[in-house]
């Protein structure tokens, strides 16, 4: 167990799922408690199609995966806000026409797609430092905003009509957290990979709400849970031999199952 | 007296269809105005336009500028499982009060304290709101809509759910309030109607403006005014018949 943290590799592995779990708590809770998990899914795959673009023109796929995030989170609210399109059908729409446009580019792109799996499946051994100063930047941008802007995001999220009639910026409000949204699960695409990317997002933040119902609370909780999996996730992926993503979600999983358990089984709501 | 709102010739409804037509209202300050009406006339349609919820199709709205409003909805379609406190869905009403940035003030929170007290949900304040009864979810957002002091107070049905006795106390303290705001009250209950109100339109597609809170057959007759029938309750209250003439479609 101490041999593994002489390791620089390592330790910045660790650095990397502290910032992510601190993110993803944090973001995850406001995804699971507005029920926008499907919104995530939308962002995550509309993604894919940047991150292809991306090899398409040779630049960094993640900066155009970024583009793809927001643009699919504005236009997944914008079509069922403005052009009366349902909610799940507009992310059904992007989703498909995100994946459809990655597949393309990647197939117009010359040559074999390098670390293309790393973008699949994740893989936190490949984050680069600048990747870490992003992910630890746009969590500060979000604590920041959360800390300041707490009591107006907890009430648009709990009744946003109620909200719109007390002369709250909801639109702005409710376009910045999106935008939020978007950016951490673009950012966090590496660490797990688009296919696992939203489990980090909802399954310590379900966790945390089997144990409270108090909306900050579960943000905290869910970070302490989003560090243990990814620590104990990575652990795993290092004796075991397997990829760091697979491992954390796992690890999240079995908590959250654990603590279900417990929770049913000692008769507490 | 300074009017707060005025509707002049508005259409509204939902997705091109028109629920409410050629609607010409104006409330005055410390104004009670009941509004009745049919299920399905428009109701709750013109409640939403006054709060800037839904955007008419054709008329003008003006509302005295600076007017705070305070809005209990008919149905909330906020979700029970979200993790919101009662003392914090009381307080999301005093936002309204509070500049982007700033913390909430002394006096609001004293206020919120204070109406929780009296519409007996204070010692509930640390539970989840989703998880109260129907009667004490809504004196909830009932705080939520009254504490901050609005110049407009909306409320959308505020008798449902709240047994009779609950119901009179309410009341009391709408009075009270009367005194330093308009108030705007959708009820189904005639006979709370013309106890409380000072005003009365009743709304049927389009609008019928009946100044005094008197409500009788006969005014609700000349105004083809289809009331619903009110049958038990253990106030003395009066039983109105559905009008023929009144249901045109």
């Amino acid at each position: 167990m101490i041999e593994i943290l002489q390791y620089p590799f390592f330790l910045k592995a660790l650095l990397t799922a502290l910032m992510t779990s601190i993110l993803c708590g944090l973001i995850g809770s406001y995804i699971v408690s507005r029920r926008i998990v499907f919104i995530g899914g939308g962002i995550t795959h509309t993604s894919f199609g940047g991150i292809g673009l991306g090899y398409y023109l040779g630049v960094n796929p993640v900066i155009t995966a970024a583009v793809f995030g927001v643009l699919s989170a504005i236009g997944i609210k914008a079509a069922s806000d403005k052009a009366d399109i349902r909610e799940d059908s507009a992310i059904g729409i992007f989703w498909a026409l995100g994946m459809a446009l990655g597949i393309i580019f990647i197939y117009l792109t010359p040559g074999y797609a390098p670390d293309l799996m790393t973008y699949l499946f994740g893989n936190i051994l490949m984050v680069s430092m600048t990747d870490i100063y992003i992910i630890t930047g746009l969590g500060t941008v979000a604590s920041a905003v959360f800390y300041f802007l707490f009591n107006e995001i907890h009430s648009i999220a709990f009744d946003e009509e109620f909200a719109k009639t007390q002369g709250i910026r909801v639109n702005l409000i409710n376009y910045t957290l999106i935008s939020l949204v978007a950016l951490t699960i673009v950012f966090n695409i590496k660490v797990v990979g688009i296919i696992l990317v939203m489990s980090l997002l909802t399954i310590p933040q379900t966790a945390a709400s089997v144990i409270t119902k108090n909306f900050r609370t579960m943000i905290f909780l869910s970070i302490i849970i989003a560090v243990i999996s990814s620590f104990a996730g990575l652990v795993i992926s290092y004796y075991f031999n397997i990829p760091s993503g697979a491992s954390i979600i796992f690890s999240s999983v079995v908590i959250f199952v654990v603590i279900k358990l417990f929770y049913n089984l000692s008769g507490k709501k | 007296m300074e009017d707060l709102i005025t509707l002049e010739n508005i259409d509204a409804g939902y997705n091109g269809v028109k629920i409410i037509e050629n609607i010409s209202l104006s409330v005055k300050e410390n104004d009670f105005l009941g509004i009745i009406g049919p299920n399905g006339g428009g109701k709750s349609t013109l409640i939403k336009v006054i709060l800037g919820l839904i955007k008419p199709y054709k008329g003008t709205l003006k509302i005295k500028k600076g007017s705070k409003f305070g809005y209990l909805p008919q149905f909330t379609s906020a979700d029970r499982k979200f993790p919101i406190s009662v003392q914090e869905t009381v307080k999301s009403g005093l936002l309204t009060n509070k500049k982007l940035f700033r913390s909430f003030s002394k006096k609001d929170l004293d206020n919120a304290e204070f109406l929780m007290k009296k519409l007996d949900i204070f010692d509930m304040r640390n539970e989840p709101v989703g998880e109260l009864s129907g009667g004490q979810m809504q004196r909830a957002f009932l705080c939520r809509a009254m504490v901050s002091n609005p110049d407009i107070l909306v409320l959308d049905e505020p008798n449902s759910f709240v047994d009779k006795g609950t119901s009179s106390d309410i009341y009391k303290i709408l009075l009270e309030l009367n005194s330093k705001m308009a108030i705007l009250m959708v009820s189904h209950d005639t006979g709370v109607i013309s106890s409380y109100v000072k005003n009365i339109a009743c709304v049927n597609k389009t609008l019928h403006y009946h100044p005094g809170s008197d409500i009788t057959s006969q005014i609700l007759d000349k105004y083809s005014c289809p009331v619903e029938l009110i049958t038990h309750g253990p106030l003395p209250h009066r039983v109105l018949r559905t009008h023929q003439n009144g249901g045109k479609k």
